[in-house]
């Protein structure tokens, strides 16, 4: 036991050390992030970019730093480690099997595919050499502080890897609209959204069908939207929509369940004129483009009459196959 | 030795499958991690002198410190391009590419990194504590 205080104690030495190098602020409330904002600006903290005046009223109180290197403002690179701990060996052969593996990448996504057919799996080589070097810092950092603080690594992995993830999601997503039906102009992430909808209604209703035609159900279809939980559902009983099918409904192409769904707008089932090997079925057509733009709309311009509401004393849905068993005998009808 | 071994097998590899197919997934991942593997190892011990240097050599090395950035902005370039005949598209794209990935490089991810080793380092004393109780 004395032996590994005796140990504990002289690795104290390298420890203190080593936080010296890292605490940038005095030490205080708060992380060290909201410490460096407060007391030299938030671009300071985040490109390094020091005023003058910042500078001249940090240099004094940096112990260990020469005053003239201090005043050109060179202490921030010596006081502040950028990088990995200077215990862990680093290589550059690592940043170089990254830079191939990602060459190798990009001439896959290139229209040289065909030369390179096996490029995807570069990506698996750069997840190798990420592993390693993070190993590398984890046992270092295992070494000298005699434990890994796991919330810390996890806070580092995602400052490394989300923002830059966030800004490249945030500008394709911006710059690339969303694809438009040219006949009922509805866009695919709305019609996705409605079909999401459609798909909790249809399990809360308790499995019926009935995707079309939703006309006196809209109402709880907008409260289900917004997050409401309908009385009916919680209380147990479940209300099951049926409707008679119409004549050209058959001619729907996304109607029947298990079948591949079309291309084309997913709400009227159009695809861009001229494409080969298409057809627009009429009956969707006149149903649905004739309609005013908004699938909201689309489900009121519907005849009610042609659906029928029963109550059913079922209790919740139990899956696809209950689903479509139940869905069975409301098709013959 | 097993350096250049690794590099042989992980070229190979990339050259051979068709695409996305069984064997690519049951095998071809796993041959190119453990060929990687090798590399990491070599450049670990400190072997093999000829693949350090082209490894460590600036150009691939710089790629490699953009290599998330270009990894993330290649495809939508690459994708955007893919209408023009291919000597049209890598003379595009691989420029618009390495700006992009410079860009993000110097705007997002080195600010991130500097906001990354601001974070305090973790409770010394517990470190030392638990190390004392294991022991």
């Amino acid at each position: 036991m004395n032996s590994t205080r005796a140990a504990a104690s002289s690795g104290d030495d390298v420890r203190h050390a080593h936080r010296r190098r890292h605490t940038i602020a005095p030490a205080g409330g708060g992380s060290n992030v909201t410490l460096s904002i407060r007391t030299h600006g938030l671009l300071a903290a985040l490109f390094g970019w020091r005023s003058r005046a910042s500078r001249a009223a940090t240099w004094t109180s940096r112990p260990g730093v020469s005053s003239v290197a201090a005043r050109n403002g060179r202490e921030r690179d010596r006081s502040r480690h950028r990088g990995p701990h200077p215990a862990v060996r680093t290589h550059a052969e690592l940043d170089g099997l990254r830079g191939i593996a990602v060459a190798a990448v990009f001439l896959y996504h290139l229209k040289t595919k065909t030369w390179f057919p096996g490029g995807f799996m570069a990506s698996t080589s750069s997840s190798c050499s990420a592993a390693s070097s993070s190993r590398a810092c984890c046992s270092t950092r295992h070494r000298l502080c005699g434990a890994i603080a796991v919330p810390r690594f996890l806070r580092r992995r995602a400052l490394r890897l989300l923002p830059a993830a966030f800004a490249f999601f945030a500008s394709t997503r911006s710059s690339s609209p969303a694809p438009r039906c040219s006949t009922c102009a509805t866009t695919a992430r709305l019609a996705d959204r409605e079909r999401r909808l459609r798909g909790r209604l249809r399990h809360q209703l308790g499995g019926s069908r009935a995707p079309a035609d939703l006309a006196g159900v809209q109402p709880r279809l907008v409260a289900l939207s917004r997050g409401a939980v309908l009385p009916d559902v919680a209380a147990g009983a479940v209300v099951a929509v049926t409707r008679g099918r119409a004549a050209g409904d058959a001619a729907r192409p996304d109607d029947r369940r298990g079948r591949r769904p079309r291309p084309g707008c997913r709400t009227c089932f159009a695809t861009v004129p001229g494409s080969a090997g298409t057809t627009v079925p009429t009956s969707a057509r006149t149903s649905c483009c004739s309609a005013p733009r908004s699938p909201w709309r689309a489900y009121r311009s519907r005849p009610s009459s042609s659906s029928r509401v029963r109550e059913r004393p079922r209790g919740r849905c139990r899956g696809r196959g209950d689903l479509r068993r139940r869905a069975a005998p409301a098709r013959r009808t | 030795m097993a350096a250049v071994a690794g590099a042989a097998i992980f070229v190979a590899v990339l050259l051979l499958p068709d695409g996305h197919e069984r064997w690519t997934y049951l095998y071809g991942h796993q041959i190119v991690a453990l060929a990687s593997a090798a590399i990491v190892t070599t450049c670990a011990f400190g072997g093999a002198a000829p693949s350090e240097d082209w490894l460590a050599s600036a150009p691939v090395e710089y790629a490699g410190r953009r290599s998330y950035a270009i990894y993330l902005w290649q495809l939508p370039v690459a994708y955007w391009l893919l209408d023009l005949p291919w000597q049209a598209q890598a003379a595009i794209a691989v420029p618009v590419t390495l700006l992009l990935a410079e860009t993000s490089y110097w705007l997002i991810e080195r600010p991130a990194l500097r906001l990354k080793e601001r974070l305090r380092a973790p409770a010394l004393d517990r470190g030392s504590s638990l190390a004392a109780a294991r022991a």
